[in-house]
Formats: C-alpha cells, structure tokens, sequence
C-alpha cells in the first residue's frame, strides 16, 4: 500500500477520536526497587534475578573458573585483556564457524540502571553480539560511574547509536510447564564485573 | 445435544491439561498482583495504569507520521500492509530477492495473526520459530493458545515425545531442563544458518525511529546477530512517542505478564546493525489489517492493548477452556474484543465469542492500560445482536426477562430460591438448562434475606 494512503487512511480513523495529551510523567514511574541508591539497588536487583556481581578480580577468575570456563572470548571494542590471559585461553575474535568453542565472552556494559537491574549493552561499544550472546558465560564490564538510578535515566539517549539493549538476566524460559530453566538461547550465567 | 463452540472445548479439554493451564493462569494473576502492590503501593499502580492509557490516547495518526519519518531517517526501509496477504507478499518478496531461504523468527503475535509461517513454508522456505515455547507448537503445527505462554497446554511429556518426533532430541527425556538443552542446541545451528529474521515489535518509538523488543529468552539478540537481514511486521497501534515514555510501559509490561520487574532481555533497534555480526539490512512493515477501522471505532480503546496477557490470566473462562477454544490468534478477553473485531465479514464465525464472558469485570481490572474490556466486550455482543447475526445453541434469555421486569414473579421466585439448593439440577440433561449443567455448576444460595432486613431497619 502506498505510504500516503496508508497515512491518510490512520488520519481519517483517527478524526473523530479525543486526543489526550500525552501526560507529564512523574514519581509515578519510579519503583520502590530503587531503594539504598542506584548502585545498591542495581546489585540487589539484579542478583535477585540470578545475575552475578563481582567487584574484583580473583572474585571475577574464581567465578569463572567455578562455571569450569578455559576458553573466552574478550570483545575487540575492550581496551585490554583484563589479565585474563594469565588463567585462560583468550581470543579477541568470535569465529562463528566454532561458536560452541567459547566458555565465555567478555564485553564493555555501556551503562547499567538501578531501577531494574538491567546492564545497558550498545553495538557502538560493542564490536561483535556473538560474543555477548553465544558462550556460556558472558562477563559485561562496567564503570562503577556509569550506573544510573531510574528506568527513565537509562532510557534517556537509549538511541544515540543502531542497537542496544538492557539485560537483566541469564537466557531463560519457563515454557515447559512453568518450570524455571536458564541458559535457553544465550549466556546461562550473566556476571556483570563492576570497576572503578 | 449440540454445544456452543467453546462448551465443546471446555467439554473435551484433556482434564491435566485443564488444569494446568488454571494453575499457570492463577500463579500468574498472583504474581502480577504481588510484584504490583510490592513496586508500586498505594495508589501508585493505578497512577502508572492511567499513565499508560493516557500515552497511548495520544496522537496516533501524528506519531505514525513522525515515527515513519524518523525510522527511514535511521536507514530502515518502511512499508505499509493494508491486509495480512499484503504484508506476507512484501515480506515473501523481500526474501525472494535476496534468494533467501533459512528465516528465524522472533515471537511475534501480528505474524500469527497474518499466518505469515504456513505462507512462506509453502514457498518453501525454512521458518523457524526460535521462541521455544513458539517452537514447541509449530513443530506440531498448532496455534499458540497463549499471547504470553504459547504453549501453557502442552505437558512435558508431549514435548518430550515431539521433540523425537521431529528430531530435536535423540531420545525421550521429560525432563524441562534435558529438552530445553535439546533446543538449545538445534537452535544454535538455526541461528548460524539464517539469512533473514523476523519479528514483531512491543513498541515503535516515534521520536528516536526505533523498535523495541522485549524477551527473557535473549533468541531476539541472538537472531539478530546470526541473520543479514531483519524484517520486523508491526501493528500501526504499536507506535508510542518516544523512549520517555517507555518507562512507564516496561515498568508494567514483565509486571502484569510474568510477574517480573523487567524481561531479562530489551532490545532498541534503530536501523541496520555497525557490528560485525548483525543485520546489515533493516525492512519495518506498518501493518493495518482491520486496525483503522477499529480505530474509528467504539471500540478503539482496545488498540491499547500492550499484550501482556493478564486478561487472560485473569479470565474464569479462559481458565476453564484454553486459549484454543477462542479459534483465532487472540484468545481470552482480549480475543473476545480483538478477533470478531479483526475478522471483518467473517465476524458471524466467532459471533458466540462476545457471550463467552460471565461479565465479572476481573479483565478491566488488571488490565495494565487500563481498557475497558468489559465494556467493549458488551459493545461486541450488542454489534451481534444489532446484525441479527445467528449464534448456534445460544440460550433464549426471554424467561429471564420476564421473571426480571416482572415484581410479583421476581418477589416470589427470590421467596422460593433457596429452593434451588435441594434440586438436583445436575439431573437435568435435557433442553438448554441440561447443555448449562453438563459443564456447570451454581453457587449455594444463601441470600434472600435482605428485603426482610429492610423492612425492619431500613
């Protein structure tokens, strides 16, 4: 159907029908999950969906290796290695021709918001999705400046780059029989590695 | 004796299944009003109900145009469907073109509404669902009988038996964790295969010109980063102004579907991906398909809808009967508004669905956008009448009405009703007070009294 058409034939629906101005939003839309600021409530928020912080880094090598995790990925978008190199098996490059080879990949969390405990990954800070989504484990790491408290706060400039996306969570699904089961699709451990 | 449509489902549904899906229905409406009263007590819930109606009163027609303009601003290729067979040619073109022949799919309700799988499937093209619950009935070619939970009557035991069946797992496991490994596992190599994914959208933001998708199972991410090309169908009515107010609606959304404080997963897609593996390409089509006329309609209020399922959830009909047995895409509720609505002159094969309501008002109630879904219920039941159409079985309410606009009758009959309790009205197997009971039973009857006290203290 032509754009215009389809465009005028909306308008035309539309005549007879009471617009209501978009309303102001307010404290109507914070939750009482903010609760203690926006770094304790990121943390407890987002654990409580059994996502894993780590502060630092033997917490982050002991993690890993207790998910029994010797080969990773590290996003060619991070600066460094992290050191990583000196416990694992590390490569800066996904080959999707072996995408079960990796126990884990590790990439930059552009933000991360209190509210509800999302880790804000972007395609500008990120050079491959494969390898945010395909291993096993997935470490995002993240400034401890760059979390902010409300849902409204993360979405502010969500836009600034072709895809993003908020993560809350492991993969998961309880599509048989309500039964809660994790590590569906992506990562079946979500770690989020805070910094200063 | 003949049944109305959904009598036989609620007559023939398999009685474990029936009860799951009443279990998962309850815990869900439980879940929704806990998490609810938890995050936002008070009157703070009501406040973000209003909040998100109100958004979506706004200016429709203004925030297609200004959405259109912004998503080809960021690259996509915009094009309009006035009808289902519109949308699946334009979609079924543009994988043509592109010699195209592996297509992953992300859950999307509007592509079940235009068939869009059996259509490309006899094209011959590979679709694959990658939602696992949307997984789970396509490989035996059902229909979802959930918005949210697409495959609430199926056991794991079935599941288990069909993923043999179609080569998903090697051998018969019912254990959910086993077969959903199992999945993982053929999905991987779907994943890496595809050329082209499909999806909906939960919302389009008009200012910014981008999609939103939300999931716990994160197959959207990883569909789009295995496929080169993303086709996503909206509904015209999915269109928001911009990222400000979407706050209010991913605060209720994982709320009032799975009792979650968010979905794990959120995806912003503005345009062909800059990262290495991801869509180079970016197609969103505008899909009308009844929905302009629902919006001049009465019953426009419905196309607020933000498909969260709690209707359903929320329905003592639904819980009885399953989505099936509302025999279109939308079920519960929702489907008894949407789907004689969306079936244009085909609304006399769903006429009975307007009567499938005990009119107690629980679906408004819990209602995220706070439509008026027992109103618009009664709006469907009037257009039935009004066009005379014919509803099978359907039971003459005339004794009613009598006995309700006549007071000596209704004086004596209230005198007499308790009565009723020592009938055995199951006996009765005949005429339509035989097809009522052979599904259903009355309360006790315990009142009566009140006209009495009345006359003594009032």
């Amino acid at each position: 159907m032509d754009k215009n058409d389809f465009l005028k034939r909306v308008r035309e629906a539309s005549k007879n029908r009471k617009v209501v101005e978009t309303p102001k939003l307010d404290c109507g839309v914070v939750s009482a999950m903010l609760e203690g600021g926006a770094k304790d409530a990121f943390v407890k928020n987002f654990t409580s969906n059994h996502g894993i912080v780590v502060e630092d880094f033997d917490a982050l090598v002991r993690v890993l290796k207790d998910n029994g995790c010797k080969i990773g990925v590290v996003d060619a978008k991070m600066d460094s290695t992290l050191g990583l190199e000196k416990h694992f098996e590390i490569t800066r490059e996904f080959d999707r021709n072996i995408p079960d080879a990796y126990h884990f990949g590790v990439s930059i969390a552009s933000k991360a918001i209190g509210e509800s405990g999302s880790m804000i990954l972007k395609d500008k800070d990120t050079d491959d999705r494969l390898t945010t989504v395909a291993p096993w484990v997935h470490v995002a790491v993240l400034k401890e400046s760059d979390i902010v408290s409300t849902l409204s706060d993360g979405l502010d400039g969500i836009i600034d780059n072709a895809y993003s996306i908020f993560i809350g969570a492991p993969s998961k699904t309880s599509d048989i029989e309500g039964v809660l089961v994790e590590g569906v699709h992506g990562p079946g451990v979500e770690i989020c590695y805070i910094v200063k | 004796m003949a049944l109305q449509p959904i009598d036989h489902f609620c007559e023939t549904l398999d009685p474990h299944v029936k009860k799951a899906i009443t279990a998962a229905s309850v815990g869900s409406t439980n879940a929704q009003k806990a998490i609810l009263e938890r995050d936002y007590p008070g009157d703070k819930t009501d406040h973000l109900r209003s909040l998100a109606n109100a958004i979506k009163g706004g200016d429709l027609a203004g925030n297609l145009e200004k959405a259109v303009a912004s998503l080809e601003r960021n690259g996509i290729t915009v094009l309009f469907a006035k009808d289902g067979a519109e949308a699946r040619d334009i979609i079924y073109n543009i994988i043509k073109e592109r010699e195209a022949k592996n297509v992953v799919k992300i859950k999307s309700m509007t592509t079940e509404e235009i068939e869009l799988n059996h259509f490309l499937q006899e094209k011959g093209m590979d679709v694959v669902e990658t939602d696992l619950g949307e997984l789970i009935i396509q490989i035996e070619n059902e229909k979802p009988s959930h918005i949210v939970k697409p495959a609430i009557h199926r056991t794991r035991g079935d599941i288990a038996e069909s993923f043999v069946k179609h080569n998903i797992a090697e051998k018969y496991d019912d254990n959910p964790n086993h077969l959903t490994l199992a999945a993982r596992k053929y999905l991987r190599e779907k994943y890496f295969a595809a050329d082209v994914v499909v999806s909906g959208a939960n919302y389009v933001l008009a200012e910014e010109g981008a999609i939103v998708l939300c999931t716990n199972e994160g197959n959207s991410r990883f569909s789009m980063a295995g496929a080169k090309t993303h086709i996503a169908l909206v509904g015209f009515e999915k269109v928001i102004p911009s990222a400000k107010e979407l706050a209010v609606f991913l605060n209720l959304l994982a709320r009032s579907a799975t009792g979650q404080t968010s979905t794990a997963y959120t995806d912003f897609v503005a345009g062909p991906g800059k990262s290495k593996n991801s869509p180079k390409e970016m197609f969103l089509v505008f899909l009308d398909n009844g929905r302009s006329d629902i919006l001049a309609s009465e019953s426009a209020e419905i196309l607020k809808c933000i498909r969260c399922g709690a209707c359903m959830n929320r329905c003592p009909v639904f819980r009885l009967v399953g989505g099936h047995a509302y025999r279109a895409t939308y079920p519960g509720p929702l489907g008894i508004v949407l789907s004689p609505l969306l079936a244009g002159d085909k609304l006399a094969t769903l006429a009975d669905l307007p009567k499938a309501c005990s009119l107690c008002g629980a679906c408004g109630e819990v209602c995220p956008a706070k439509i008026p879904l027992p109103d618009l219920i009664l709006k469907n039941r009037d257009k039935v009448k009004k066009q005379h159409i014919h509803v099978p079985n359907d039971i003459n309410f005339w004794p009613f009405k009598l006995l309700a606009t006549t007071p000596w009758m209704w004086k004596s009959a209230m005198a007499m009703s308790k009565a009723a309790n020592f009938l055995p009205l199951s006996w009765i197997k005949f005429g339509p007070a035989g097809r009522w009971f052979k599904s259903r039973t009355i309360p006790r009857i315990n009142g009566g009294n009140f006209r009495n006290w009345f006359k003594k203290n009032g």
